[in-house]
């Protein structure tokens, strides 16, 4: 039997620990030498509700989600017990075990909290009948009783993972490991107690009926370190120089907020929290219109109140970086949920044309790399930048080289004049500051900037059009030479990139591929998975996953579309935003794409994807409802 | 900072636009002497402004200066001011600007009272829209989109401020020119937040809060007993609402300035001992 991953599911409510036991389950098996990657599903509430986190490990690359999960520790919804609190919860004891179970692989291994749930609650969601029917191999253990001993009952989670140590032969010495290194010393011998009694009791006691287990690590070439895509794009921003951050919270967003909040003190820079998301990225601007490297961001509806500060940025040309967490919208939409229903809005919001750039990494590497390149462009080019990616990546964790963030720091401010320079430029008789002159040198775009407390580099900044001293006009032929400057330099940075060692979009599979499949941002690795699979199939087909989506990678895309027979875009939204932009962009291929697309508020799944991919070639309908398929035009 | 600038220094190539006869004009000419006298070169000052008339101020004075969005002047200028602490900032407005949209960015710049001024030119009256009222109008004062008028009670800006922690707050009026200069030299002087009100006589649109109306009905609180240290003197005067005080209302001597606390003092300037090199000294907290 070949080695498959393991794809361990914890589930309980919001507020049992599954976050942090989760986190540590995957840095183990991190540190025991497999690639690991979670998924995180949880409510929108801070106690109680379904909330589950899925850590996948193996050998191979685990980049994405898997299909299903093999094994479910289930704690149990111990707030939903709290006889106090029924009123907000009902009977919802059972609910980590049950709205778990359709997603339960044969095959897998189930565990559940026996000292938390009766016989009788077992019974009544005839849980024996399923298991037989799919063969799972369930073993309930009093994980409470086991935490109880040594003194609170919220240890369950821990007696949890020193069970599933047990049934899947995984080295309990990193789960020791972390304890010690992380809990406090009263804490500390207390979860190592319960992590061993549940070791040992699962090794001892139970009749071990599954003939599987985790994979055991071949180890790494060099050390890693386990992050999100949010820590990344912090790193990235640090490391870019960005010594300002102002904000409001706003799920899922508030992860940047917060480590940046954490870490930018340690550099000198400053962080505010503000009254609401206009007044953020009017700061941010403010701070950035000083010559300091600044950003702010918020989620969809934070970023919908942000649309006049990026006009204003847009138009006096201060660059700025404004991060978007798409979660599931409209309006309120869902809030602790992935979605990427933002493009249109991220792309054009605000009064008039859009000249901003917009980067959706796939990864936490390119996370890190794409944010540091938005400030780059943003501070070069006096343009505001916008890092869009989504609840999804923001909390999924996975392990990367600790050797890839040992980068240079950054923290040149991009086309700002020295005081020198500011002499030696061009000014109006009246002696103000040519800060918006027509015709910059070497036919670029960009023109000369001064920052407030330069000696004479005054100029006036206006949201009105205005001309090369700043000052209001409405002068026809002022207004297209400074609308086709701002507009112009879109193209200026679209030939950068392309020039550029690495390309932002990456690719899958062989390039001689007949069949293409366009992704976006967060779950182009999940795709590239799928693609994977289905070569190993004899499929013929190949995926481009695209980041730069202003200035849109043109070339690429049409590289790419005019190799392939037919293309899928898929996406995480109802109405094919990116197949949009592409036909609108490129102003052709509508009849050669169609669109996979899901917005149920869960990620794509490989096999959701090959399944899709299949539909796609062969006609037909969809297996199941969770997606939409729609077909290319015309067809 | 340079001693010998003159007001005209501040003052742009640019007419401005204003109505003849405009309250702004003493208003802005008032802002320009008081930076002036208090030694500020051109160079190292910030305009902010809004939109509306007021939102003009900044093409018409020849510092650093930006014109943004409407009601947004006060968040731009926090922003400005904590990126760079040794700049004279002034966030300039108008009534609908700062106390109808931007109202909630008032409030929360009162209590950061990070060291900036901000002059309200409050005439009472929407006026380059044409004459729609304001949030300091007068609940029976009739427009076009208030033809019943507006039978809401009008803003009391300084009660706001007063209640969000304001450390100073002045009223004055535009065409006292000399008492005007005075009371914004006090709030740019001010550690902290300076707030001042500036009662500014649209010409066009308000034949109600005009002129004549401000010269009969002012009372210099200079010819009063008003204690501005005392809070419960600045409440009742803030609150007599038969009256239009001009004057320093409230100030706070023992104000310190947001951006001089711990922690956030210096931050911009000096990258502070022990620095991170950047993020590969700190991700092996993920490992």
């Amino acid at each position: 039997m070949p080695e498959k991953d393991l794809i361990w599911r914890i589930a309980g409510g919001s507020g049992d620990g599954i976050d942090s036991t989760s986190q540590n389950f995957a840095k183990a098996l991190m540190r025991s030498g497999l690639n690991v990657f979670t998924h995180r599903h949880y409510p929108s509430r801070i106690r109680g509700g379904h909330t589950y986190v899925e850590v996948r490990a193996g050998n191979g690359p685990t980049n994405s989600r898997g299909d299903g999960y093999n094994f479910l520790l289930t704690l149990g919804d111990s707030f939903a017990r709290n006889p106090g609190e029924d009123a907000f919860y009902g009977n919802e004891e059972t609910k980590p075990l049950t709205e778990n179970l359709d997603e339960l692989n044969e095959g897998g291994v189930l565990v559940y909290d026996e000292g938390l749930l009766d016989q009788e609650d077992i019974e009544e969601i005839e849980l024996e009948a399923r298991a037989e029917e799919n063969d799972w191999h369930v073993y309930p253990v009093d994980l409470r009783g086991i935490a109880r001993e040594h003194g609170r009952d919220v240890m369950r989670n821990t007696a949890g993972v020193g069970v599933t140590a047990a049934l899947m032969d995984i080295d309990v010495s990193y789960f020791e490991e972390l304890i010690s290194e992380n809990m406090k010393a009263d804490m500390k011998e207390a979860n190592l107690d319960v992590l061993s009694d549940a070791y040992e009791l699962a090794q001892e006691e139970i009749d071990h009926t599954h003939d599987w287990s985790a994979p055991v690590g071949d180890g790494h070439d060099e050390e890693q370190v386990l992050l999100s895509g949010s820590d990344a794009i912090s790193y990235g921003a640090l490391d870019e120089g960005c010594r300002f951050i102002s904000g409001y919270p706003m799920t899922p967003w508030t992860d940047v907020f917060t480590i940046m909040s954490q870490n930018l003190p340690k550099f000198g820079g400053i962080s505010e929290q503000v009254e609401d998301e206009i007044a953020a990225a009017a700061l941010a601007l403010g701070a950035s219109h000083m010559g300091v490297k600044a950003m702010s961001g918020s989620s969809g509806g934070g970023f919908a109140l942000m649309s006049e500060p990026l006009g204003l940025a847009e138009m006096t040309e201060t660059p700025v970086v404004l991060v978007e967490a798409m979660r599931a919208g409209p309006s309120t939409g869902l809030p602790t949920k992935p979605e990427q229903g933002d493009l249109e809005h991220i792309l054009y919001t605000s009064q008039g044309d859009s000249a901003r750039v917009v980067f959706a990494p796939a990864n936490v590497e390119e996370c890190y790399t794409q944010t540091r390149k938005a400030f780059e462009i943003a501070y070069n080019y006096q343009i505001p930048a916008i890092v869009a990616y989504d609840q999804k990546l923001q909390g999924e964790l996975r392990n990367v080289p600790e050797s890839f963030f040992d980068e240079e720091p950054n923290s040149d401010p991009g086309s700002v004049l020295t005081e020198d320079e500011i002499a030696e430029a061009a000014h109006h008789a009246s002696g103000k500051f040519k800060r918006f002159q027509h015709d910059p040198e070497d036919g670029s775009n960009v023109s000369p900037r001064s920052v407030p407390g330069q000696k004479d580099g005054r100029f006036l900044a206006t949201g009105n059009e205005h001309n090369e001293v700043g000052h209001i006009s409405e002068d026809p032929e002022n207004r297209v030479i400074q609308m086709d400057r701002r507009v112009n330099k879109l193209d200026d940075i679209r030939a950068e990139l392309d020039d550029a060692e690495t390309s932002h979009q990456t690719y899958h599979g062989p390039e001689d591929a007949d069949y293409g499949i366009i992704a976006w941002g967060s779950h182009q690795d999940t795709v590239f998975e799928a693609v994977t699979r289905m070569n190993d199939n004899g499929q013929s087909v190949k995926a481009i996953g695209v980041s730069d989506l202003m200035p849109l990678a043109e070339n690429e895309l049409v590289d790419f579309l005019e190799s392939v027979e037919e293309a899928v875009v898929v996406e995480m939204n109802a109405t094919g935003q990116l197949r949009g932009l592409i036909q609108k962009e490129l102003g052709r291929y509508g009849e050669k794409m169609s669109s996979l697309l899901k917005y149920n508020g869960n990620p794509f799944e490989p096999r959701e994807i090959v399944e899709g991919f299949e539909t796609s070639v062969d006609g037909g309908e969809l297996p199941h409802t969770r997606m939409k398929y729609v077909p290319a035009a015309g067809d | 900072m340079s001693s010998d600038v003159r007001f005209t220094d501040f003052k742009s190539d640019k007419q401005p636009t204003w109505c003849p006869g405009c309250g702004d004009f003493g208003t802005m000419n008032g802002m320009m002497k008081a930076l002036a006298e208090t030694g500020n070169h051109p160079d190292e000052t910030f305009i902010v402004a809004g939109i509306g008339c007021s939102g003009k101020i900044g093409t018409y004075m020849h510092s650093y200066a930006l014109h943004g969005v409407h009601g947004r002047a006060l968040p731009v200028g926090t922003g400005v001011k904590l990126a760079n602490p040794d700049l004279e900032v002034m966030v300039a407005g108008g009534d609908g600007d700062g106390y109808s949209i931007g109202v909630g960015h008032f409030i929360h710049a009162v209590r950061r009272n990070v060291d900036m001024s901000y002059v309200v030119m409050d005439n009472r009256i929407y006026g380059l829209t044409k004459g729609q009222a304001s949030p300091t109008s007068r609940e029976d004062f009739e427009t076009s989109t208030s033809p019943d008028g507006t039978n809401q009670q009008p803003v009391n800006p300084k009660a706001l401020a007063l209640s969000a922690g304001a450390t100073f707050i002045a009223q004055s009026f535009s065409s006292d020119s000399q008492r005007h200069t005075e009371l914004v030299k006090q709030a740019i002087e001010h550690d902290g937040f300076g707030f001042v009100n500036v009662y500014s006589p649209c010409v066009t649109f308000n034949d109600v809060d005009t002129y004549d109306y401000f010269r009969d009905s002012i009372v210099d609180l200079e010819d009063t007993e008003h204690d501005s240290s005392s809070f419960d003197q600045a409440k009742d005067r803030i609150l007599e609402s038969e009256k239009e005080y001009i004057g320093v209302l409230y100030q706070d001597d023992d104000s310190i300035p947001y951006e001089q606390r711990e922690g956030i003092e210096g931050s911009m300037a000096e990258i502070p001992d022990g620095a991170p090199d950047g993020a590969t000294d700190l991700v092996r907290e993920f490992y």
